[in-house]
């Protein structure tokens, strides 16, 4: 049994499809990552995975339980299990590094205060910034921020964790720290599902590749056979394209 | 005629004083109570279930009809009917009233306003965390909307400081009023309430001006 | 929603509400109505303590019903509807017994005349009453007075302006609104001491004799009976002449004879039912009125605009002797009631010789606050031109004209024309203050039908109900013009 299950999971707003029957899984300590050009649907695959936009069809199985995602209480257990990363961070404003980490343990998992400052501690020092506790937000750089954002998902001790496109809005220099961050979790044995434009990454870190265009997958493999011998040919005009630039 | 020197003496100041208190009274009470109450209509405007949509209907109703109403208009339906309810209220708690339900529309606008200039992925950031209606809004949206809110609504105070001189029609003993009274008894117009408006600018221009500063403190830093 | 019912069920089922004699004495205080602006019937004396003829008779009562007695200032206006609420007890304050009072309240027998007479100036050529009834004059009385429908009938020609309160009647004749009072006489000339540089004078023949009782809510027979038995006795032993004595000076015009003294007959259980009869007659009156209404706010905001503009550009761009000017003018208007504003420009400029009638008045105080705050709004859309695009066009080499028209207006709109919008519907909600100056839009035209049919809920929710029309209409009329002209959402 597959720990995630996806199955001809459909979404749209109005007369709108912007996922179209999409069907992948992903076992215990995989890493996949879904690529495919803007507007494929691969932002809104994980934010019907988290449950934000709300699904027009299809199953999501955790462990081989179907997820309702029109009950609240199911949607509480889910998000004990799975956690995810935005691309714009979307840390609390108001709060410092540390009780961005703390608040939800607290408040949903109910453990003790101390016991979470602690581990939220932790969690910084694992991401490179535990001098930072006491920071806003507003004064730590965007690759700090995101590597924050991390640590707060963390913190929740997902099963799943989902990454969307959470290199895209950092500068140039930025942008390795947050990779060395995954990389160095990924060796941890967490699942991961990641949406990312960063190929030589993808290629490096995946177990596996999908390939989604139009709400769909176009198909999927290891990254070897992904990126040097793709069945598609939507997926071969994809890679040139990349290439290119 | 009386004149200025029977005007300048220590029992028309204390008359325009107990005045000048029930204007304060008025706007200060019924704009705490509207604040509350329009907080509680912006939530509930906030609110996405499907079974609260007739609340949220009514809410939107409320704030629409009674920000399309004279508050003079206000006042003298609160008179009539709310003394039906309660004939021992006096005349200063139906105007209170008033106020109540004129600042509860206006306030709930400036605070659902305040509560949509969080940015959606801040309640999103919370909400795939887990938290609790109650919690999103306690520890993420309402720190974060406060300084959206208290400017415009310390603002409208200030602003309804003025508009109570209204309650003078129903016969309110305040600021307004209170000048009405002493031209009646003879002193000239124009000391009368030009004293009253006197009064009015001493209070609300430094009200003004603390409400002018708030925004200056709350809105420039968003970080201690 | 338990009160809501409840205060449906209070509206629908009135009576309950007056409380009976039992009820009064088990409290141990009667609540009395007395006005508090009528001397020397009652008004505020010394130390703000109520005193003259009605609050002497409100406590001789109190002294034979064996209760203490609480005063409620009442306007005119307000004595029937708190009778029948139940806010007050009685209602003294000249309550003239009349047939469309007897509908919604009880009367006592008659406590004392109301001989209706002239009151006018040297300026009026005018020996008798009769002589009044020509187009040139105008006649002031107060609102909710019953002598203003007989007027109607007595002396149809002349022009009416309605006023708020017994010293306004006076003060409009010394002013010059108006040029003649037909009233009791004995109740208002003790406010022409006010101005004893005016030529008072007294038409010597009565027009007519009315009676006027103490008011009680419907069917509430003890109180009455014991009301009549206090009162009788008070004027057999000679207790309401005196009283009146002290407080007029003189003795009552036409005194209270025996043959008034006989207690009327039981009128039966009333009360207060809805009745939208009345109010829904007079719509097209009150949408008339809203017109009214429409043109003050329009004058106040066009000439505003041009006011609110000099202002704005004063502050910004004039010399420092003109941005203080109008900084003080915009912190003045800002900073105190349009209401109070328009008090001074009605009530105080008539002292130094310029009168304005009132809705001159209304017009020019809202034009004024209007200004003050559209220089607000004006000035932040003149701040919103960005100095780098003025820059670009100076580059460019644009016309001043084009400059104007293609770099700031655009912004310049984009950014006030929703305030200015709202604005506007504030102004028409303020224009309602009118009211209070005798002016005969909306508001004004529902308090008249209401002090007349005395059905001021229905009258009100009905006023209520063309405001948020005339609101609704004129924000959509203004968001489809910024839309269509201007390309901005409103």
């Amino acid at each position: 049994m597959s720990l995630l299950d996806i199955a001809e999971l459909s979404a749209g707003y109005g007369g709108n499809t912007i996922l179209d029957g999409v069907s992948l899984t992903a076992e215990r300590g995989d890493i996949v990552s879904l690529i495919g050009p803007s507007g494929s649907g691969k932002s809104t695959l994980l934010r019907v995975l988290i449950g934000l936009t709300p699904p027009t069809g299809g199953t999501v199985r955790i462990d081989g339980a179907a997820v309702d995602y029109a009950d609240s209480a199911a949607l509480k257990a889910l998000r004990r299990r799975m956690s995810i990363v935005f691309q714009q961070f979307n840390l609390f404003q108001n709060m410092t590094a540390l009780d961005n980490l703390t608040l939800a343990p607290v408040r949903t998992l109910g453990v003790a205060r101390a016991e979470a400052e602690a581990r939220g501690c932790d969690l910084l020092a694992k991401v490179g910034l535990a001098d930072k506790a006491g920071a806003y937000p507003a004064q730590l750089s965007g690759g700090q921020q995101q590597r924050v954002a991390i640590a707060r998902a963390l913190a929740m001790q997902p099963e799943i964790l989902l990454l969307d496109e959470v290199t895209s809005a950092l500068d140039p220099e930025r942008v390795g720290e947050v990779l060395d961050t995954i990389r160095t979790l990924a060796e941890t044995g967490i699942t991961m599902l990641l949406v990312s434009h960063e190929m030589g990454f993808v290629r490096e870190i995946s177990t596996k590749v999908v390939m989604m265009d139009a709400g769909r997958v176009v198909e999927a493999g290891p990254p070897a056979s992904i990126f040097e011998s793709p069945r598609e040919t939507r997926t071969r005009s994809f890679m040139q394209a990349i290439i290119r630039h | 005629m009386n004149g200025a020197a029977e005007f300048f003496t220590t029992d028309t100041a204390a008359f325009l004083a107990g005045a000048l208190g029930r204007t304060l009274w008025m706007t200060l009470l019924g704009c705490t109570l509207g604040f509350l109450l329009g907080g509680v209509l912006a939530l509930v405007r906030r609110t996405r279930q499907p079974l609260l949509a007739p609340a949220r209907l009514l809410a939107g109703l409320y704030v629409e009809t009674f920000r399309r109403l004279p508050f003079l208009v206000i006042l003298i339906l609160v008179l009539f009917s709310v003394q039906a309810v309660a004939p021992g209220l006096s005349l200063l708690g139906i105007a209170t009233i008033a106020v109540t339900l004129a600042a509860t529309a206006y306030l709930a606008e400036i605070i659902r306003a305040g509560l949509d200039a969080v940015p959606r992925p801040q309640v999103e950031g919370a909400e795939v965390l887990g938290l609790s209606a109650l919690d999103r809004l306690r520890f993420v949206v309402l720190p974060q909307a406060w300084g959206v809110i208290l400017p415009p609504a310390a603002a409208f105070m200030v602003m309804f400081v003025k508009d109570t001189a209204l309650a003078s029609h129903l016969g309110v003993v305040e600021l307004a009023f209170a000048g009405k009274i002493l031209v009646n008894k003879g002193f000239s117009p124009t000391l009368g309430f030009g004293a009253v408006l006197v009064l009015y600018a001493l209070v609300s221009w430094p009200l003004g001006r603390a409400a002018a500063h708030l925004e200056k403190k709350l809105v420039a830093p968003r970080h201690r | 929603m338990i009160r809501l019912l409840a205060l449906l069920w209070l509206l629908l089922a009135a009576p309950l509400l007056a409380r009976d004699l039992a009820e009064i004495r088990a409290s141990g205080t009667l609540k009395v109505g007395v006005n508090p602006n009528f001397p020397p019937m009652s008004s505020y004396g010394p130390g703000g303590v109520l005193q003259g003829f009605d609050v002497a008779v409100a406590q001789e009562l109190g002294r034979r019903l064996g209760v203490k007695v609480e005063l409620v200032p009442t306007e005119a206006a307000s004595r029937v509807p708190f009778l029948v609420s139940g806010r007050i007890d009685l209602s003294l304050g000249a309550l003239t017994i009349t047939p469309e009072r007897r509908a919604l309240i009880d009367f006592s027998v008659p406590l004392h005349s109301e001989s209706m007479g002239v009151i006018t100036t040297d300026r009026v050529s005018a020996a008798r009453w009769q002589e009044l009834d020509r187009p040139g004059i105008t006649l002031v009385n107060m609102r909710g007075n019953q002598s203003v429908s007989v007027l109607e009938e007595l002396l149809p020609r002349p022009r009416r302006l309605l006023v708020d309160g017994n010293a306004d009647t006076i003060r409009a004749i010394a002013q010059g609104r108006a040029d003649a009072l037909v009233e009791n006489v004995d109740f208002f000339i003790g406010f022409t001491k006010n101005y004893p540089d005016v030529r008072w004078r007294v038409l010597p023949d009565p027009i007519f004799t009315a009676w006027c009782g103490v008011g009680l809510a419907k069917g509430n027979e003890p109180l009455r009976a014991a009301v009549d038995t206090a009162l009788i006795a008070m004027h057999q032993d000679g207790t309401v002449n005196r009283l009146w004595q002290a407080a007029y000076g003189a003795a009552m015009t036409v005194p209270v004879g025996a043959e008034q003294l006989q207690r009327a007959a039981s009128s039966g259980a009333g009360g207060y039912r809805f009745d939208w009869q009345p109010v829904l007659a007079a719509l097209p009156y009150l949408a008339g009125g809203a017109l009214i209404s429409l043109q003050i706010a329009l004058v106040a905001f066009a000439a505003g605009s041009i006011i609110g503009l000099a202002a704005a550009l004063a502050r910004l761009h004039g010399p420092s002797w003109a941005a203080r000017t109008a900084g003080f003018y915009v912190g003045a208007i800002t900073n105190t009631p349009a209401l109070v504003q328009i008090f001074l420009l009605y009530y105080a400029l008539p002292e130094v010789g310029i009168m304005l009638p009132g809705i001159v008045a209304v017009m020019l105080g809202l034009t004024l606050n209007a200004g003050g705050y559209l220089a607000d709004i004006l000035r932040a859309g003149i701040q919103s031109v960005r100095p780098s695009e003025m820059e670009a066009a100076d580059v460019l080499g644009l016309s001043r004209l084009d400059k104007l028209r293609h770099v700031m207006l655009p912004h310049i709109v984009a950014t006030v024309y929703r305030p200015l919008a709202n604005f506007f519907i504030v102004l028409v909600l303020g224009s309602s203050m009118a009211a209070l100056f005798g002016v005969e839009e909306l508001t004004g035209r529902a308090i008249n039908i209401s002090t007349a049919n005395l059905r001021t809920i229905e009258t009100f929710a009905v006023t209520g109900l063309i405001y948020i029309a005339l609101t609704l209409i004129a924000s959509a009329l203004l968001a489809l013009a910024g839309r269509q002209l201007f390309r901005v959402r409103a």
